[in-house]
């Protein structure tokens, strides 16, 4: 995996993880037990934080689909091609040789 | 008195005095006056009754002096004197205040930094301090469960607002980098921009990768709309100008044909972004067709090419000439291809910048030569655009010049006869461009009766080191011993010779 998929996917982690704990942190603020005034204050200014924490991870998310479209049409993604269930790397050599084969085999029979 | 006023505290001196401690005072009086040793009564009484006459005149030299000076900076400066007094007064209040405080728990710490006027007034250590519990804050669970609410509230409606913006920002995306997917399809060559002011994509539409050096490399940005559509922007401003071509007669008085056709595509593209990008390489190259045009033409000066008023004029000679303009392109274009000669020419014109792209390119694949020492040839040539033309067009023009004359001759000297042969075959593989691309040659063959017989090879008219006849001269009717070789400059010339040679040997047979 090269680099650029590594820190693709640490993006995506990072920003899920932030949105997951942001979220339990405004619901856990959300509780009113009884605080003094400062106390309650302080975790109103913490639920706003959060918020503006979410925004930015679901921007972070938009920025990673974009840089892998740019990557996409300047053609830096590879498709996978050769998928270990599909046999791997060299299967679909093997088989372009066994139809070529076939064909040598139909051009002996011909001139046989 | 004088010179103690050019200070800049003139204003405050005065009341300063009455407050400024003996202290203070002495040392400055001592600074002022030195010793006082030489004041005597009698002195200070008559400078004192001095002062007074002087004061009168002072308050109306002050008058008259000072109000030039009230300017908003002096009032400023002022300003910021009183202020940074007040601060230092304060600061000096604060610190005996904590000085005071301190010294109730360390006396002798805290006594170094107290003013000698509290030392005086107050006793170290007469100020305690102690802590206070704050008082208890009535629990209102009130007040916290609307703050919650508020703020829940608040959250709640950013997160709306932000998952609509993201939508529409979503929906954006998609609408450009389908566009953008649509230009890549067409084999535009997209590339990434990292600048500090443009991030995203760029195209690049110009001609480098096809062999120009134009000094426009056709480089442009792909941006995103406000509505989501791809915007094409090229990074240098391409003029929407065509090369018109209009051939000329009669010393430029008559007009034979202009060319109305342009570079464009046979069917533009439906997709608008994709079509100001054709449009923009079509205008690229238009300019660059125009710009080697004239560049090639300061060195044609010598063949009657000249450069004047954005025109590049060709004299063909005989009154015929070639006037090639940049101009903008009409409102309504034609869309159809008339095979007039000007239309005609203009595409010959747009072929050879094509092929002098190719050449380019093929020069540029090859291993460079070897670094010289000694200036080497000129490394950005003109391209050869309105040479390979020309030449043609002249060849041609002297050739038939050529057989008109001989023709001529030919009727008042009986016996003398002639052929000429333009060498039509070309090396196929060499260039793509048939005959143009090969200079023109032509074979003249005279025959003078029996007697001799000669060989005349007409060269490219632009190539200046060779003569523009070539004459070879033989004896009788094979071509095996030469009797005399030499070239001619001038078609006169040819003449006076042909007719030397016929008259030569003609009388023989008169006789």
């Amino acid at each position: 995996m090269s680099n650029r998929s590594i820190t693709l996917l640490q993006r995506v982690d990072n920003a899920t993880e932030q949105l997951n704990s942001k979220f339990t942190d405004i619901v856990n603020s959300a509780k009113v037990s009884s605080k003094d005034k400062s106390a309650l204050a302080m975790e109103t200014y913490l639920v706003e934080e959060s918020t503006s924490a979410m925004v930015r991870s679901l921007e972070d998310l938009l920025f990673v689909t974009r840089s892998l479209k740019e990557a996409w049409i300047l053609g830096q993604i590879r498709p996978v091609v050769n998928k270990p269930e599909d046999g791997g790397e060299g299967q679909l050599a093997d088989e372009l040789l066994d139809k070529i084969e076939d064909t040598s085999d139909g051009v002996d029979k011909e001139t046989a | 008195m004088s010179d103690i006023k050019v200070t800049l505290a003139v204003e405050d001196r005065a009341e300063n005095q009455d407050t400024l401690s003996i202290s203070e005072i002495v040392p400055r009086i001592v600074a002022e006056r030195k010793s006082f040793v030489d004041v005597t009564e009698e002195s200070l009484l008559e400078e004192i009754a001095n002062c007074v006459a002087d004061s009168a005149d002072d308050n109306v030299k002050d008058e008259v002096d000072e109000k030039p000076d009230e300017s908003p900076f002096d009032q400023h400066r002022l300003k910021l004197l009183e202020n940074v007094k007040a601060a230092y007064n304060e600061s000096a209040l604060a610190l005996d205040f904590v000085s005071l405080l301190i010294s109730s728990v360390r006396p002798t710490s805290a006594s170094t930094s107290m003013s000698p006027h509290l030392k005086t007034h107050i006793p170290v250590g007469s100020l305690g301090a102690d802590r206070v519990p704050a008082p208890q804050v009535a629990n209102e669970p009130g007040v916290g469960i609307g703050w919650k609410i508020e703020s829940l509230t608040n959250a709640r409606d950013r997160l709306k607002t932000c998952a609509s913006r993201l939508r529409t920002e979503a929906a954006k995306e998609k609408t450009y980098w389908a566009g953008v997917a649509s230009i890549a399809a067409t084999g535009e060559v997209l590339f990434k921009v990292r600048n500090s002011d443009t991030r995203g994509l760029g195209i690049k539409y110009g001609f480098g990768d096809a062999g120009s050096k134009y000094r426009d490399p056709g480089i442009g940005v792909l941006k995103r709309s406000a509505t989501g559509t791809v915007d094409f922007e090229p990074k240098e401003e391409v003029q929407k100008k065509f090369v018109r071509v209009t051939i000329k007669s009669e010393e430029g008085e008559v007009t034979k044909s202009v060319s109305n056709v342009y570079t464009r595509d046979s069917k533009p593209p439906t997709d608008p972004t994709l079509a100001a990008i054709h449009e923009t390489r079509h205008a690229l190259f238009e300019e660059e067709l125009f710009f080697e045009i004239a560049r090639e033409a300061r060195l044609l000066t010598s063949r009657k090419v000249t450069v004047a008023d954005g025109a590049v004029t060709v004299d063909l000679g005989e009154g015929d000439m070639v006037v090639i303009e940049w101009v903008e392109v009409p409102e309504e274009p034609t869309t159809t291809f008339a095979p007039s000669l000007a239309n005609l020419f203009v595409l010959a014109l747009r072929l050879l910048l094509a092929n002098a792209h190719r050449q380019q390119l093929e020069k540029m694949r090859t291993p460079p030569a070897p670094l010289q020492s000694k200036g080497g040839p000129n490394p950005n040539p003109p391209l050869p655009i309105l040479r390979p033309l020309l030449a043609h067009i002249l060849h041609k023009r002297l050739v038939s010049r050529a057989r008109r004359s001989l023709y001529l001759l030919s009727t008042t000297h009986s016996g003398l006869s002639f052929e000429i042969t333009t060498n039509n075959s070309t090396d196929k593989e060499s260039s793509s461009l048939g005959r143009l691309m090969a200079a023109p040659v032509s074979n003249l063959k005279i025959k003078f009766s029996d007697k001799g017989n000669a060989k005349v090879v007409i060269p490219s008219p632009l190539q200046s080191h060779q003569s523009m006849f070539d004459v070879t001269m033989f004896k009788g009717t094979s071509q095996e011993t030469v009797t005399s070789h030499t070239g001619f400059h001038e078609l006169v010339e040819l003449e006076e010779w042909v007719r030397w040679a016929a008259d030569r040997s003609e009388p023989k047979k008169s006789n």
